[in-house]
Formats: structure tokens, sequence, C-alpha cells
């Protein structure tokens, strides 16, 4: 109770500041989307053995993998009207990748997100909380619980405003239980439709991360910040899009004393075309790639992908 | 956990998440939130009262 009644002021006071408040869909509305794809994936790193004395010895050559991958999800959201200007909304995700090839790149996922919202200083307010399960190469690798908290504003005609935070409990499956974590993430999203230059999209995002072991491990707990950025044009009868996200993340302490802490930088780059072939049906292109530098080098690795595919949404 | 397994461990787990985040574009272009992304719906109202969603994407905690 006493640290509900403190809530429930700080809930009253901010309905206080809502006016304006902005006006929303008096209907509720659903959302589905279909989407499957066949492609490519390559995967390297670097080879290392260890020697009789225990030191970490370069060996030529790459670590790779590679095959041929394939994808299917499921993507559903929906709203509604609560009470008065309180609505919910949800999302559930199932995404498939498997990969006969490499069965080592085959990832599943699987979200759930729930989330109250309402009106708050020209915009809304969400509050809501997540469940999220990973598989990497056919095994359990992760699940996270999170609740997040985000305030979305559209202030003028085609510029979308997004702040969010989350904070995320991740658990890993017996083999990785040393990666538990609390993780705490800032972020905000700015995008505008139809920003000129022959633009039909630009979107900007950036965001903090505070990743803590839970297992009192430095080496494995960092910091990092990243930052997105997207450009949509039409051409040619095509939707292309442009995307970029650079990352920059440092661990709290060394792995071992002849080792520095790990520092990665990374850079991820692709770029999709899009073709509507039905009302409901597009058909898709993606190359990409992603290069991540790392210090020490044992954690440079690089990723690259193309695909085609089908995406059908109601 | 002996140095190696630590090692190791980081090394994994980087390989794993790389892996898991490089579809970024098609996390935008279509539905898909499993590359590193997630994307949500937001509903805006235009002056004229029409709905629309903007598909906004956040990067997983």
């Amino acid at each position: 109770m006493q640290r509900l009644l403190p809530t429930l002021a700080l809930l009253a006071a901010l309905q206080a500041v809502a006016a304006p408040a902005p006006a929303l869909p008096a209907e509720g509305s659903a959302q589905l989307e279909l989407d499957i794809s066949l492609g490519h994936e390559s995967s390297s790193s670097p080879l290392v053995r260890v020697s009789d004395s225990g030191a970490l010895v370069a060996v030529p050559g790459l670590s790779r993998l590679a095959g041929t991958v394939g994808r299917a999800s499921v993507n559903a959201s929906a709203e509604g009207v609560l009470t008065g200007d309180l609505r919910w909304t949800a999302t559930g995700v199932v995404d498939a990748r498997p990969s006969r090839d490499a069965p080592g790149l085959g990832f599943q996922l699987g979200l759930a997100d729930g989330a109250l919202r309402w009106p708050l200083a020209g915009g809304t307010l969400g509050l809501g909380p997540s469940v999220l399960a990973l598989s990497v190469g056919g095994r359990a690798f992760r699940q996270t619980a999170a609740m997040h908290l985000d305030w979305m504003r559209a202030p003028t005609e085609g510029l979308v405003q997004v702040w969010r935070i989350d904070l995320a409990r991740h658990r890993h499956a017996a083999d990785f239980s040393d990666l538990d974590a609390e993780v705490v993430a800032p972020s905000c999203n700015w995008q505008w439709a139809e920003p000129g230059l022959g633009l039909s999209k630009l979107d900007l995002g950036w965001g903090l991360r505070s990743e803590r072991n839970r297992q009192g491990l430095p080496e494995l707990s960092n910091r990092g910040a990243h930052l997105l950025g997207e450009l949509g044009w039409d051409a040619l009868g095509t939707a292309w899009s442009l995307n970029l996200m650079l990352q920059r993340t440092v661990f709290a302490a060394a792995v071992s004393p002849d080792l520095p802490a790990r520092r990665d930088t990374l850079v991820a780059v692709d770029l999709s075309a899009q073709w509507r072939l039905a009302e409901h049906l597009d058909l898709r292109a993606s190359v990409g790639t992603a290069r991540n530098r790392a210090r020490p080098w044992l954690y440079e690795n690089r990723h690259s992908h193309a695909e085609l595919g089908l995406s059908a949404h109601w | 956990m002996t140095r190696i397994a630590r090692i190791t461990l980081a090394t994994s787990t980087a390989l794993a998440l790389l892996g898991a985040m490089h579809t970024s574009a098609v996390a935008r272009a279509a539905s898909n939130p499993g590359g590193g992304l997630i994307c949500y719906n937001y509903p805006t109202v235009a002056a004229d009262g029409k709905v629309t969603y903007t598909r906004v994407c956040f990067k997983r905690p």
C-alpha cells in the first residue's frame, strides 16, 4: 500500500496534465501480417585454439556458417477501448527461420506484448508487459520478461515521435545461465512521412542500453548506445528502403588479465526492394551485411544475407 | 566458470545475437521483428479524422 499510494498520486498528477487529449479511433482494430521467404545467410568469426599453456592462439582462416535459410512469420496486433480514453493494445509474433544446410543459423522467436494507453500531454502514454522467447541453432537460448513505458505523439502532420524505456530481465537455458541479466534501455524514434528530397520516409532512432549480469560476472555486464536510420523512396515502380545501424558496446571488465575489456563496434547496412502484387500482397527482396569490430579480436564477426519473400497483410 | 568457458560463452553469444539481428530492412518493410527490432503499430488520427497506423521499430532490450 505504501508503494501503491504514491503511484496512484503520480498517475493522478499525470492525468491532470492530460489536456489537450489527442483524438483516437473510437473503435477497435486488428491487423494481421504473414511473411514467408527464402534466402542465403553466412556468418563468420576468427578461429581460436587454446595452447597447452592455456594461451589463446589465432588459427589462420575463419569459422564460417553458411546456408539456405527459410523463414515464416506471423504478426498479429489488435487494440480496443476499455473505458473512456483508456485503450488496450496487444501484439503477438511468431518468427521461425530454419536452415537445413546450416542448423546453427536457425532462429526462432515468440513474442507477446500488451499495453494500456491513455492520452497524456498531447500524446498517448503506454504501459505494459512483454515476454519474449528466443531459440538459436535449434536450442532454447533466452527468455525475456520486460515492462515498457512509452509516450507517442504526432506534433505535426507526417511526423510521429515515440520515446520509450524498457526494463527487462533475461533468463537463459541451463548451458547459458551465466548470461542471466537485467537490462535498462531507453530509446527514441522519430519518423517522417514524405519529408521531401524525393523521400517517402525518413526514420531516425537512437537508444542507450545498460546490462547488468545477475551472476556477478563483470566481463558480461556492458553498456551501449545505438543509432538507427532508414531512408525510403519510390523509383521504377519499386518501394526502396535503405537501413543503417551503428552500435557501440563496452563491457565492464576483461574476461582474463591478459586480455583487454571487450569493446564492440557494429555496423549493419541493408537494402530492400518491395513490389505491390495485389492489394494485400507484396513481393520483397533484400540484401544486407553486418560487421562487428571488436577488441579483443576474437569477438569480431561478419554476417550477410540475401532473401526473397512474400508479405501478406490485412 | 573457467576462463575458457567464459570466453567460449561470450563468443557464442555474440554470434547468436549477431545472427539474430540482421534483418532490419525486413523488420521495417514487412512484419518481422525477429531481426533485433520489434515493431509496433501506433494509431494516429489526422485532422480530417482519418486513422492511420504508423509502424515504429525499436531494438529489443
